[in-house]
């Protein structure tokens, strides 16, 4: 008996929850109750066979892209049950994802449990026939084992049975034989299959059965033949070999690969006439064992020097005899270098005609060492060699250093040897004063360039008085007017601010609150000069745009939804005084709005 | 923190002297600084003029930290009048260095929050978690964004007293960094939303606030999200996406029965979640939205049905788990 598992994605229509609630009395139904699309994903990656019921079209959609892979098999089927059909080309889109069914609304109950009932039992009924055939092949298996055992017997063996791995023994099974017709040999197959006998989930068995193979691209034909060697040797290569072995048998002379090595021999030499350079090269390799370094590297110098010579043409006279200068500077100093070199390693070096020029001391020195060498043995000579070799590139490098250190020009140039060695020919080093300027302006432009650390406001903007009225109107709910008290406290507090408040009664404005210190007839004959002013006024408005007048009024007018509820006028001491504070009076005045609203003030 | 250019007026400079530092200038509008004068180039008159003009226009004459000794030997200007030129960086240097110093003198001192939220739950007293976020508020920098420092300004005002408002931003400041929200422009968003998220309660007749039932049915009441935007929008303040999302989401429900916008799950920020909850506990443990509550049980019922009081959110696990963690004070 498989299991019956059984999805409904929320949300869930009036059909589906009764199919639900019915399914639910079955107690061999498993009922799967889910929410999120991970949700499902966990669920429907686990189950073996499942019926997924949904009764919303994004969700639906949305399921089935997400995991088509897993829903898309003859394994599990969705239905989306709802009230209206869908476009056609919407429905043939979530046919390609996976859907199965789109059923109406109105579809019965009864149809609704055919439809499990008989989804599940084509599974159960394959179950059974899969479950007879294991039966039988494991019976024809015990009468195959049976034979096997007698046949071994009968052959006298001492491993007899199933497991027999006796390989002369082993029945082979006839092939045919690809070598005869071509040079290829197919490859047998060793995909291993073993892991299907081990306990897989259902999850594996599901991916395993649904794996997908995708060959990559590459030609199948070699990756699957391999080259008959042998074949190939007797046809065409070693021809002769036989021949070879015969002659030797019978004691003859190799006569025709001689022939060959002379004609050979003459090829060469006439290779050799063409190619004039090739034979040079050739007769230093020839002369192997008396192989010197040094040689090499004079032979770069040269290449070198009469790569300066070319240069040096091209350049006006005094600028060619300064950097000749420069140079033999450069080369005496090198000199210098590699004697005192010399004389730390404690080799007699009789400076033979110690030429200022370079060329003539290096070919000279040259010649002394590959003289001296002469009474040394070989394993001395090789190792002065390369000493000598590295110390000639270390010195020079120090030399330039040296040369650099003098200069001061940063560390850049030290580490970039080849470019430091370009730019000293060129005459770039050389640090004119114009140039040392130019360095230090270019300091300071990029000091300019360094980011101060930003300075924001540290400023509230009074959104501390919101803080509190948003605590004091729980407690104040019953007494309003408390609350336009704190208006004026925090106008006060900020700005030394007064403030009056009036709310509309009919046609006429009546005053509710008074913060100003002006009293008694003073305050009346100030309120009928300035009323009407107030009364007409229907946007907030400063008496004086620049903050300038002292005192500063401001007016404030209340409405909701188009209707005037009423205004108030605050008088600032000349603390209002940019556009910032104005906008913080605004915000505060502001505050009072919730109290007009409120019927019972009058 | 630290000012690496110092400002100050073109008449420190004397005419034909040469100086052995450069003279920058910054151009405040362009945010801009270049090289007026090299050094060791003598001051003529030419050049005076025409620093006086741009002075005058705003632009704001400089001296490189490095060449302070210089500057004050060849000029004659002392450290204080150079630092009443620049009062404003030089209050906001020390302020940040005074933030520091008081952050690290109670850097030994030790702090569990569930004793702290025991105080809460059984006292309903806030006093130590209120003093140990205004202790680690200390830490956060005052160079970074313009929003923190006015939530720090804001605070410095508004922590000294047990504001419902201030409770909100207390839980859910620690109820953020138990979810691991660290970076110091989340978390000073998350103090923000919880302080700014009933701003607009002063639109609401305050007869409303008598009882819950009154201000549910406030057709003001369910548009104070939008209204507290609306006064966010007031001020020059560039806040942050997120202040503005958690202040419009405070009321959603993951289910999508919450207002303004009946938005669901999947759309919810958890800063938004964040709030609500912090609402919830302290509104409910107050009585303000109906019967009170004791904290623990307010907690219980949210873990166990996941659904509390009139604000009917049901919370992510995320969330929740950070409250099993609280209940077993």
């Amino acid at each position: 008996m498989i299991e019956r598992n059984i999805i409904f994605i929320h949300p869930l229509s009036q059909r589906l929850k009764e199919l639900k609630d019915e399914l639910e009395k079955d107690e061999e139904n498993l009922i799967f109750e889910i929410d999120s699309l991970n949700e499902y994903g966990q669920v429907i990656g686990v189950l073996e066979h499942s019926i997924s019921f949904s009764s919303d079209l994004k969700k639906t959609r949305s399921y089935l892209e997400d995991y088509s892979q897993l829903v898309k098999n003859k394994e599990s089927k969705n239905i989306l049950i709802q009230e209206n059909m869908i476009a056609p080309h919407i429905f043939s889109k979530l046919q390609a994802l996976g859907l199965n069914e789109l059923l109406k609304e109105k579809t019965e109950l009864k149809s609704l449990m055919h439809k499990i009932d008989f989804f599940f039992k084509g599974f159960d009924k394959g179950q059974q026939n899969s479950m007879m055939q294991s039966m039988e092949i494991s019976s024809n298996k015990e009468d195959i084992d049976e034979n096997f055992t007698v046949k071994s017997h009968d052959q006298g063996q001492k491993d007899a049975g199933l497991f027999n791995f006796d390989k002369k023994k082993k029945k082979k099974i006839p092939s045919f034989d690809h070598s005869l017709f071509s040079n290829f040999i197919l490859k047998r197959n060793k995909t291993d299959l073993s892991f299907l006998d081990n306990p897989l989930s259902h999850y594996q068995r599901k991916a395993v059965a649904q794996f997908n193979p995708e060959l990559p691209m590459r030609d199948l034909k070699r990756a699957k033949f391999i080259p008959v060697e042998n074949e190939l040797k007797r046809k065409y290569g070693k021809l002769d070999l036989p021949l070879q072995d015969l002659n030797k048998k019978k004691g003859l002379k190799f006569e025709p690969v001689q022939r060959e090595a002379k004609k050979r021999g003459i090829f060469n030499e006439v290779k050799r006439e063409l190619k004039p350079k090739r034979k040079s090269f050739d007769s230093v390799d020839r002369e192997g064992k008396k192989w010197n370094p040094l040689e090499k590297v004079d032979r770069e110098r040269e290449k070198r020097g009469r790569f300066h010579e070319v240069k040096q043409e091209r350049k006006p006279r005094e600028k060619r005899e300064q950097e000749a200068r420069e140079l033999s500077h450069l080369k005496r100093s090198f000199e210098e270098v590699i004697a005192e070199v010399d004389k730390k390693k404690g080799i007699n070096l009789d400076k033979p005609n110690i030429d200022k020029e370079s060329r003539g001391f290096l070919e000279e020195s040259k010649g002394h060492l590959i003289g001296s060498l002469n009474q040394t043995d070989e394993k001395q000579r090789q190792r002065i060699e390369k000493e000598t070799f590295a110390d000639e590139i270390g010195d020079e490098y120090e030399l330039l250093l040296k040369y650099n250190k003098e200069k001061n020009l940063g560390p850049d140039t030290v580490l970039d040897y080849k470019k430091l060695k370009a730019e000293f020919k060129s005459g770039k080093l050389k640090a004119t004063k114009e140039l040392e300027e130019k360095i230090i302006k270019r300091s300071y432009d990029e000091i300019a360039k360094i980011q101060d650390s930003s300075l924001f406001d540290y400023s509230s903007m009074g959104l501390e008085y919101f803080v509190t009225y948003n605590d004091l109107i729980w407690s104040a709910s019953s007494e309003p007017l408390k609350l336009l008290k704190f208006v004026h406290f925090s106008l006060l507090k900020e700005f030394e601010g007064e403030i009056i408040f009036y709310k509309r009664n009919g046609q006429n404005y009546q005053n509710i609150y008074s913060g100003f210190r002006m009293a008694g007839e003073d305050f009346k004959i100030f309120e009928e000069k300035n009323r009407t002013r107030w009364d007409s006024c229907l946007l907030p408005s400063w008496q004086d745009e620049t903050f300038q007048s002292i005192p500063l009024e401001f007016i404030f007018p209340y409405f909701e939804e188009g209707e005037s509820l009423g205004y108030c006028v605050a008088r600032f001491p000349g603390t209002v005084k940019s556009h910032n504070d104005a906008q913080r009076v605004e915000l505060l005045v502001m505050m009072a709005k919730g109290v007009f609203l409120e019927d019972r003030l009058l | 923190m630290k000012i690496a250019f110092y400002n100050y007026p073109v008449e420190v400079l004397n005419l034909d002297s040469r100086y052995s530092f450069a003279i920058y200038i910054y151009q405040t509008s362009q945010k801009n600084r270049v090289v007026y004068h090299y050094p060791n180039v003598s001051v003529t008159k030419e050049a005076l003029g025409e620093l006086e003009e741009y002075q005058a226009k705003g632009a704001k004459l400089q001296v490189y930290i490095d060449d302070i000794e210089s500057f004050f030997e060849e000029t004659g200007c002392d450290q204080a009048r150079l630092d009443a030129y620049n009062l404003e960086r030089v209050k906001m240097v020390n302020l940040y260095t005074q933030r520091k110093e008081s952050f690290n003198s109670k850097k030994e001192e030790s702090f569990i929050f569930k004793k702290c939220f025991k105080e809460v739950a059984l006292n309903k007293d806030y006093t130590f978690l209120r003093q140990r976020l205004s202790y680690e508020l200390l830490d956060f920098p005052v160079d970074q964004d313009p929003s923190i420092n006015f939530m720090l300004a804001l605070t410095d005002k508004v922590l000294m007293r047990d504001l419902s408002p201030v409770k909100c931003a207390v839980l859910a400041y620690f109820m953020a960094q138990e979810l691991g929200i660290k970076d110091y422009q989340s978390l000073s968003d998350i103090i923000l939303g919880a302080l700014f998220k009933d701003l607009s309660f002063c639109m609401i007749k305050p007869s409303s606030f008598n009882s819950w039932n009154s201000l549910a049915v406030d057709p003001t009441y369910k548009k104070h999200p939008f209204l507290s935007l609306y006064y966010l929008s007031k001020l020059d303040i560039p806040f942050s996406k997120d202040v503005k999302r958690f202040i419009m989401e405070h009321h959603e429900d993951s289910r999508g029965n919450g207002y303004p916008r009946g938005k669901s799950e999947d759309y919810i920020a958890l800063g938004s979640f964040i709030l609500n909850l912090s609402e919830q506990l302290v509104y409910i443990s107050e009585g303000k939205m109906g019967q009170e509550i004791e904290f623990e049980s307010i907690l219980r019922n949210i873990i166990s049905q996941n659904k509390l009081g009139e604000i009917n959110p049901h919370l992510p696990g995320s969330v929740l788990k950070a409250l099993e963690g609280w209940v077993n004070f």
